[in-house]
């Protein structure tokens, strides 16, 4: 059953949304991208985040549109993935301890080495964190809001928020690192064959 | 606290690693993304009144030019047969 039961909200509740909340639309289309692990569950969690803000527009008492909607994001996307076989119980189980890192780290300018990374790839990295670290650095470095904003969200204390992101960016740089290494030997090889 | 301290744990980064892999995040906030089946969806369930409103008028001024275009074709047929009379 979607958000509004089936019935179209009233026309003012109609405009106000397509004034105030569609605009954002292609952000929560994004985020939810980035978060799910294919296209459809993507756009069904846009989609019911969507009917959800429109169901409850006259209701909403958060002042910031953007802050509210991401909230509606984030629980729709929790009850949603929660039962996805894709959500990584821990971080042990998909083996993204740091043990990795460290020797296999490339030289050169860190920006140049992340550049030649697909963002199929990064988003690969980013699917294996646990889903709340997940969401953090999304809120954080996606969608750029501030840790407090993050907190707020996600209804945890800020050190909380400050803890995961502290992990998550370890176990991305963890997965990230060795695969710009290979990306990047590879790329050396093939234009040493070139030659 | 220093100032570059305080943006260190702002934003959870402490070394050129983690600031590029957030600097690769934030420049993936651009990608494009397709709206069209989302919006389609969207608008079976929630119609936009400023499409509807506009529809609205649009349907109202059909029968309306309908009716000029009506007249302006009887006028022009009248005149024809006028001065095919005449000249007999």
């Amino acid at each position: 059953m979607t958000a509004t039961d089936g019935k179209p909200p009233a026309v003012d509740s109609a405009a106000s949304f397509y004034e105030s909340v569609w605009p954002h639309a292609e952000l929560l289309l994004r985020l939810a991208t980035f978060a799910c692990d294919d296209h459809a569950l993507a756009e069904e969690l846009a989609y019911q985040t969507l009917l959800a803000a429109a169901a409850t527009i006259n209701q909403r008492g958060e002042a910031d549109w953007r802050m509210w909607l991401l909230g509606i994001l984030y629980r729709q996307g929790q009850s949603l993935l929660s039962n996805s076989a894709t959500a990584p119980a821990d971080v042990e189980a998909h083996g993204l301890s740091k043990a990795a890192s460290g020797s296999n780290t490339p030289a050169g300018d860190p920006r140049e080495i992340l550049a030649s990374l697909s963002d199929q790839q990064v988003l690969m990295a980013m699917r294996e964190l646990p889903p709340e670290m997940r969401w953090t650095v999304l809120l954080l470095d996606v969608a750029g809001l501030n840790q407090q904003q993050v907190a707020v969200i996600l209804d945890r204390p800020v050190w909380t928020i400050e803890s995961h992101v502290k992990q998550a960016r370890e176990m991305l740089r963890d997965v990230l690192v060795p695969l710009a290494a290979e990306v990047n030997s590879v790329q050396r090889n093939q234009v040493f064959e070139r030659r | 606290m220093t100032q570059s301290n305080e943006d260190q744990d702002l934003t959870g980064s402490s070394s050129p690693w983690d600031s590029a892999i957030r600097e690769r995040l934030a420049a993936m906030a651009t990608s494009p993304v397709d709206m069209a089946v989302l919006e389609s969806r969207i608008n079976g369930q929630i119609p936009n009144p400023a499409q509807a409103s506009h529809m609205g008028k649009r349907r109202g001024c059909a029968p309306a030019m309908m009716f000029a275009a009506g007249l302006l074709l009887a006028g022009l047929i009248r005149e024809t047969l006028g001065r095919a009379i005449a000249t007999r």
